[in-house]
């Protein structure tokens, strides 16, 4: 009885003491956003850092992927945010223009690291981010028993989509998510067109162009001339007529990748983009990554200990566990070559279907590109404008966008540094 | 996967003793008022413990705002004891100390905070200063600029009478239909005898039931112009309904005014599919409210009536509409308001704003804010919302408002008398 009256003061003294037990340790915030599989890979990565370095404590923190952006935003200013945020590429902008992270050229020289990974998080000559991995490229995906081999360019997709089209059914011959514009990128690529041009510290969106014009007939044709995809098809209905056999093709991010091997196994084609006929040109996917953000208030000790966290996950290791765990696209060159990377037969057809894929624009004027052209494509599917009245319409909306974003004093990352 | 509680039980000790100690500093706070309040020169006192805190909060960094905040509490509370309380309501006060500390910290002080920061240009480009330095520049040359944007055209379509009527609209459409099926769906459940009355009231309490969430991304799937159910069961029941006549084929749903749409894509539908599911949502609010207070409403004041020669609409209009005003007055209010400021509908069906054509203003505020991070001008935007809403529940107490009791009551009916129920005069004379 008299042990029971005193347990509750055992535990309070125990847990008065526990913070003198780590008081010698470097305590580093991390946050991530990644699903929980990824998130148990990367407490492995953990276990074994705090084992090589003991006087160094990881404390990983989840975040949903807009909750990690707005809450490392906001904790900046209180001062109590992440010493280190994994989250993906398109953050660097806004994070290095907010100022709330430092450059990491230091970090990066001599690494081995895939240049384009590097081009993903470069603002005003800087690099902001450290690669972990590539990927968030489109591909094509099929299913092997409907195609025997996958089409070299859009003149014989279409020969193949058209046959197998029956809209009475629910069949279609091409199915993705159509009125986003990631996947209208690929499309303006191809035309030779580009959301964004940046010269110096000059940005433009570049939506109302003969080629964004070009590019945007084609995906309105695919609809009404030629009729292989839905009138109207989001990203759940594109994956669930891919996963239900009601599509020829499927035009889908790298993410899926296991997700579909799971379901179809062997029968799971994979291939790049197709070249657009009338172009030459191939279908060019944008390509995102896994980047490790290191905070601008993070100083002293608590520096060196991240430096040397992230030193450990660049490292041939915990890339070559990026490839074969993960079956994500390692950041360093290296690891790529490694034999174990080469025989994994699905992270190589990932590899090789990224092989036109173009960096995407790390500047936080693609938020107003992004809008733009969303706006840009939901009225020309939609047949409220035509196309040439649409490209007008998207980039009046981007430019109104981005004299919000750009207001103020003028953005330089460089005053964090 | 070796779990460690340690960290997470630690900081919800360190909260607990974080929170009993400003309790205890409040209740110590408040005793001392008590003591002090008829002391000539508690005024002064408290005037200048606010202007030293208020410095001392300054010179540690903080801004302007939270040191002009510190100063003017004390002197506030100091007032309101010598002027107001002069040593009363002990009880009382100590227990409204947590809930008013409460409101004060997290409320007042950022709505303050967000008043301040609604003359400021606080967006991406200027964060960095309000990090290092805790300022940002001015709105404009008086601060007023984010208050004249709000009003001035912005992205394609998206200019703030459009957004502002839209929501009036998609207000206006809600409320009707939420408390007109509301009302009706608690008449039928309120007929005496029902059987199954537990069953069917189940059953429609149902999407109230359903996280909110979940219920709109099932909506938006039936939505989907290829495969979602709407447009299948227009197009199934066309098909299997479809009838020749005077030589041209009649699909019956398409005749009436269904037909198979682009709801996303489509901006007017997508507005109006997004009503469609908020009036699903909202009616079982009103439902069980209407229901409630039908079941107060005593039965003899019916009966009454019945004997007085009522029928049954007149039942209805001059007995349960009137006893149902007190309730449904209020509900409808908190309704409309909810509507207003409903994000998660608009937010979900339009796919986190990916669709255009259907923002109405807290969706269009969140994408200010969120989107574009511009924190100055949403602050200014949420402050334009907040004074819409506080006219309009001005305009709705003044035109709701009773008139005296003793110039609009008329004569009770002899059988109504017992419950004090008013009764028309024409009913009264129709039952003489």
């Amino acid at each position: 009885m008299k042990m029971k009256l005193h347990s509750p003061y055992f535990l309070c003294l125990a847990l008065s003491t526990a913070p003198l037990q780590a008081a010698d340790k470097v305590q580093i915030n991390f946050w991530e956003q990644d699903p929980p599989a990824v998130a148990a890979e990367i407490d492995k990565w953990i276990t074994v850092f705090q084992k090589q370095n003991p006087q160094i404590q990881v404390i990983r923190q989840h975040y949903e992927n807009e909750e990690l952006r707005t809450k490392f935003l906001r904790s900046s200013v209180t001062g109590d945010g992440a010493d280190i945020v994994y989250g993906p590429n398109d953050v660097a902008g806004v994070f290095a223009t907010a100022g709330v992270i430092q450059s990491v050229d230091k970090l990066i020289a001599g690494k081995g690291f895939n240049p384009a990974s590097l081009e993903m998080t470069k603002i005003d000559g800087n690099v902001w981010g450290v690669p972990l991995s590539e990927g968030s490229h489109l591909m094509l995906y099929y299913n092997k028993d409907l195609v025997k081999k996958a089409p070299e360019d859009t003149k014989a997709m279409l020969s193949e989509a058209k046959a197998f089209t029956d809209a009475k059914q629910g069949k279609y011959g091409l199915a993705f998510f159509q009125s986003e514009p990631y996947w209208f990128a690929a499309f303006q690529a191809a035309f030779g067109g580009a959301p964004l041009t940046v010269k110096g510290k000059v940005t433009k969106v570049t939506i109302d162009t003969p080629e964004t014009q070009k590019a945007l007939q084609f995906l309105v044709d695919l609809k009404d001339k030629d009729k292989v995809i839905p009138a109207e098809c989001n990203y759940d209905c594109a994956k669930n007529l891919f996963l239900s056999g009601k599509t020829l093709f499927h035009i889908n991010g790298d993410w899926e990748l296991n997700a579909y091997k799971e379901k179809f196994g062997d029968k799971l084609g994979i291939a790049a983009l197709p070249i657009v006929s009338e172009t030459g040109k191939p279908l060019a996917p944008m390509m995102g990554g896994r980047f490790l953000f290191l905070n601008a208030g993070t100083k002293g000790e608590k520096l060196e200990a991240s430096r040397k966290f992230v030193d450990f996950v660049t490292g041939k290791m915990v890339q070559l566990r990026i490839a074969n765990q993960l079956n994500s696209i390692p950041a360093t060159l290296e690891a790529r070559q490694d034999p174990s990377v080469k025989a994994n037969a699905l992270l190589s057809a990932a590899i090789d279907a990224s092989r036109n894929a173009k960096p995407m624009p790390p500047q936080v004027e693609m938020r107003s590109a992004w809008d733009g052209m969303r706006i840009m494509i939901q009225r020309a599917m939609s047949g409220k404008e035509t196309v040439a009245v649409a490209i007008k319409t998207g980039q009046k909306a981007a430019d109104e966008s981005m004299r919000a974003l750009q207001k103020g004093p003028e953005a330089s990352p460089a005053k964090a540094k | 996967m070796h779990v460690n509680i340690t960290p997470a039980l630690i900081e919800l000790c360190k909260l607990s003793g974080i929170l009993l100690l400003i309790l205890g500093l409040a209740y110590g706070y408040l005793w001392l008022n008590y003591k002090l309040w008829s002391f000539r020169l508690y005024l002064l006192c408290k005037i200048m413990l606010g202007v030293s805190l208020g410095l001392t909060l300054k010179s540690a960094g903080s801004s302007w705002l939270t040191a002009g905040f510190a100063i003017c509490i004390p002197i506030l509370v100091g007032c309101y004891f010598r002027f107001f309380l002069k040593g009363r309501y002990h009880t009382a006060s100590y227990f409204l100390a947590p809930a008013v500390m409460g409101i004060v910290l997290l409320f007042l002080y950022p709505l303050c905070y967000e008043f301040y920061l609604s003359f400021h240009d606080l967006n991406l480009n200027t964060f960095s200063g309000w990090i290092q330095e805790g300022k940002a520049p001015l709105a404009g040359a008086f601060g007023l600029e984010n208050y004249v944007e709000v009003f001035q055209n912005r992205a394609t379509g998206q200019s703030f009478f459009i957004v502002f009527l839209r929501t009036i609209l998609w207000t206006a459409i809600n409320l009707f239909f939420h408390v007109g099926l509301g009302l009706g769906l608690a008449l039928l459940l309120n007929t005496p005898n029902l059987k199954g009355r537990a069953l069917y009231r189940t059953i429609l309490t149902l999407p109230w039931v359903v996280p909110q969430v979940i219920a709109v991304l099932v909506w938006r799937a039936d939505f989907n112009e290829s495969v979602g159910f709407i447009n299948q069961f227009i197009q199934v029941t066309n098909q299997l309904c479809s009838f020749e006549f005077a030589g041209q084929t009649i699909a019956p749903l398409t005749w009436i005014g269904f037909q198979t749409q682009s709801w996303f894509l489509n901006p007017n539908a997508l507005f109006a599919a997004a009503c469609i599911v908020n009036i699903w949502l909202g009616v079982p609010f009103m439902m069980i409210n209407a229901l409630g207070a039908l079941q107060s409403i005593p039965q003899s004041v019916y009966e009454a009536a019945a004997i007085d020669g009522a029928k049954p609409f007149q039942r209805f209009l001059h007995i349960t509409l009137p006893l149902l005003k007190p309730v449904m007055v209020p509900a409808a209010m908190l309704g409309a308001i909810w509507t207003f400021n409903n994000l998660n509908v608009i937010f979900l069906m339009t796919d986190g704003g990916r669709y255009e054509g259907a923002d109405i203003l807290v969706t269009d505020l969140f994408k200010q804010s969120f989107t574009y991070y511009r924190y100055g001008f949403a602050a200014a935007y949420s402050f334009v919302i907040f004074a819409i809403l506080c006219l309009f529940t001005f305009l709705q107490s003044r035109v709701g408002k009773e008139k005296p009791a003793a110039k609009k009551r008329p004569p009770l009916a002899d059988g109504a008398k017992s419950s004090g129920v008013p009764l028309s005069t024409p009913l009264r004379s129709t039952g003489a």
